[in-house]
């Protein structure tokens, strides 16, 4: 016990000097549905960030454009991707100084199709752990809106997380659409439930009549 | 409908059909015993789904659930080793045990090794460690809870105190098995619901499995060395083996051959549970490459990934899972204080009535205390059910299984296999990785705990064995 809660003091300690995410503003854009553009606006604690790097996915029928990211101040952070397999490792020039503010932005042509799939650059040090951190906004073009099945879960073309996810899942469309995975989830959810009444009772009767 | 407000309603009907559960089993227990062994009437299914109901707790749905997403596929050789558990107690624990006829662990021990030592040594160490239990349970529904709604974690385990507390306080034993049964069925509804949704966000096992190696290649390899994994496979085994509050439970099933039909049963239920916890815990490493807690994953899940109905059954299913190791606990606790410490060493002569009083207040009091503790957030929730095993491990395995299967032991051998075994779990929890790392906790407490039985107990007198219930 001892030895644990001189760890869990050694954890805090180091947790205090290294860099978190303290929130994150993410805005999708499309004006066609087939290509997106990302621009993430990221805040940091107060600690510098000696390496900073995103992870990003690599999800079939994506192609990544163009990705560059900037500091406040106006200096260029000189994004690099090193592939890494069904991941690429985005890699910036600078270090970041605490309490930084920088802008990556990116732009994903997808295949056309239902939903589209468009990875999210997530950084390689975990949120501060605020409940709603991360702020993800999707712009459907004039006339469209986020319809049927989403990942996150949006309300009304927006999200609200406590981390960042490796992508979005979104299918834009000019009125709500009903019949989607998660539908079809809930309704696995309700026949569940109403199997296991069904057998209970059918149980009971067939153990009342022996 | 969000996942609040649809989890608010089905949250509520739940507990209104656990209380009522228990308001009929309060009808129904008369003594004491029916209190604490439901008058020996559980059956193989229920019993198994007790069992397993039981033994998944917090430490699943949380802790193992953040050990998958940080570790990747490898923790899931821990099963294994609780499934050992499981076996060595059908062949050599729980049918004796049954057979034997007690209403609690120390009664066994009492009786066996013919001491009340025993008795009051055991039934003291069954209060501090499933206190230990019992606040990662509660440490894990705050984590959820502030995850989730964002709600303080005081108040959810205050909630979550209460809600427990009022049906094990009304109906003990008899109420708790039929509600753990209810709780497994949704735990596994909830788990296998998840399970598909999260493959398709993730974008299949393949692109899964892809990613999870470029993240981290010991993530579908070895994150843990062997020697790491096999001592914590031991510790949850062995712990399995010689678990007081799944041990009690076997008291109140209906015989010999309906414990070991049970333990069929629950290994069922917890190769589904398993295997659903490791999919989770692997695919949301996948969604959410770096969470701000390892515990975390199982709530995020619920609350942006899975639809509110699906969510929401998982979050009921994450509740019943500690409502029913907490309920579990507290009749394991409280047993030790009213039959063990009162009833069999402090007062021997109380009534009936007063026992059953004794046995409802202590359920109060230690399910109360412990949130506290749990509010202070010592270390993460599956550090503290792995500390928790290691300790009940030392203590109980060697001279429970030795002293069910061979006469050898003595009364001075348990006592210092008890005492020497946590003594040495302790000491090499404080000291040991400094020494030998390569050694766990709990494999230093069982050596030392089994050298100390066979020593001692050769070089004193054999034990008169008692037959039949203390």
């Amino acid at each position: 016990m001892i030895r644990l809660l001189i760890g869990s003091i050694v954890v805090a300690v180091a947790l205090s000097g290294a860099p978190r995410i303290a929130r994150s503003e993410i805005d999708v854009r499309t004006d066609d549905g087939r290509v997106y553009s990302v621009l993430m606006r990221i805040f940091t604690t107060a600690e510098a960030w000696s390496a900073p790097s995103h992870t990003l996915e690599r999800v079939a029928g994506a192609r990544l454009l163009e990705i560059r990211a900037t500091l406040d101040n106006g200096l260029n952070l000189e994004p690099k991707l090193e592939p890494s397999g069904a991941v690429d490792r985005v890699v910036f020039s600078q270090p970041l100084p605490k309490n930084a503010t920088y802008e990556l932005v990116y732009s994903i042509a997808v295949d056309p199709g239902h939903t589209a799939r468009i990875p999210l650059s997530v950084p390689e040090i975990p949120v501060s752990g605020g409940a709603r951190s991360v702020r993800i906004e999707v712009t459907p073009p004039d006339g469209y809106l986020v319809s049927g099945d989403a990942f996150p879960a949006f309300e009304q073309d927006t999200a609200e997380l406590a981390n960042v996810p490796s992508h979005i899942e979104i299918e834009i469309g000019k009125r709500p659409r009903r019949s989607t995975p998660a539908l079809l989830s809930d309704l696995g959810v309700v026949l569940l439930l109403a199997g296991g009444t069904v057998a209970r009772v059918l149980l009971r009767r067939k153990g009342s009549q022996a | 409908m969000t996942v609040g407000l649809t989890f608010a309603v089905v949250l509520s009907v739940y507990v209104a059909v656990l209380i009522s559960i228990g308001v009929v089993g309060y009808r129904k227990t008369r003594t004491a015993e029916d209190f604490l062994i439901a008058g020996r009437s559980i059956g193989p299914w229920v019993g198994g789904a007790v069992l397993a109901a039981t033994q998944i707790s917090a430490g699943t749905f949380v802790g193992t659930v953040g050990r998958h997403y940080l570790a990747g596929v490898s923790f899931v050789w821990v099963w294994p080793g609780v499934w050992f558990g499981w076996l060595i107690s059908a062949l050599f624990v729980a049918p004796k045990l049954r057979e034997f006829g007690a209403v609690t662990i120390p009664d066994f021990l009492a009786a066996r090794y013919n001491s009340r030592f025993a008795r009051g040594l055991s039934a003291i160490l069954i209060i501090f460690a499933y206190t230990i239990l019992l606040i990662a349970q509660y440490q894990a529904c705050g984590e959820i809870f502030q995850a989730i709604f964002g709600l303080a974690p005081g108040w959810a385990m205050l909630m979550l105190a209460s809600s427990t507390l009022v049906y094990t306080m009304l109906g003990g034993v008899r109420s708790s098995s039929y509600i753990d049964f209810l709780q497994v069925l949704v735990m596994i509804a909830g788990l296998t619901v998840a399970v598909p949704l999260l493959l398709y966000r993730a974008g299949g096992l393949d692109h899964a499995g892809r990613v999870l190696t470029a993240l981290d290649p010991r993530l579908t390899g070895w994150f843990y060395d062997w020697k790491q994994m096999l001592g914590l496979a031991l510790s949850f085994g062995l712990t399995m083996a010689a678990a007081p509050y799944e041990m009690v439970r076997f008291y109140s099933m209906r015989s010999k051959s309906t414990v070991r039909y049970a333990i069929g049963v629950c290994f069922l239920f917890q190769t589904i549970i398993g295997s659903c916890v490791m999919m989770i815990g692997i695919l949301m490493r996948v969604l959410f490459p770096r969470l701000a807690s390892i515990d975390q994953a199982s709530s995020v899940m619920a609350l942006n990934v899975l639809s509110p109905l699906a969510g929401t059954l998982f979050i009921v299913a994450m509740i019943s899972a500690i409502m029913s190791s907490s309920n579990a606990i507290l009749l394991v606790v409280s047993a030790g204080i009213s039959h063990d410490l009162y009833g069999k060493l402090i007062n021997p002569a109380a009534s009936d009535r007063s026992l059953l009083r004794l046995n409802r207040i202590s359920i109060f009091v230690l399910g109360a205390v412990p949130i506290w503790f749990a509010l202070q957030r010592f270390t993460d929730v599956q550090e503290l059910v792995v500390i928790q095993t290691r300790f009940v491990a030392s203590f109980f395995f060697v001279p429970m299984v030795f002293g069910l299967n061979s006469p050898f032991g003595t009364p001075a051998g348990a006592i210092a296999s008890m005492i020497g075994g946590c003594a040495g779990c302790l000491a090499w929890t404080a000291w040991g990785p400094r020494i030998a790392p390569a050694f766990d906790a709990v494999e230093i407490g069982i050596a030392v705990s089994a050298m100390l039985y066979f020593g001692i107990s050769a070089a004193t007198r054999p034990a008169v064995r008692l037959e039949g219930a203390a």
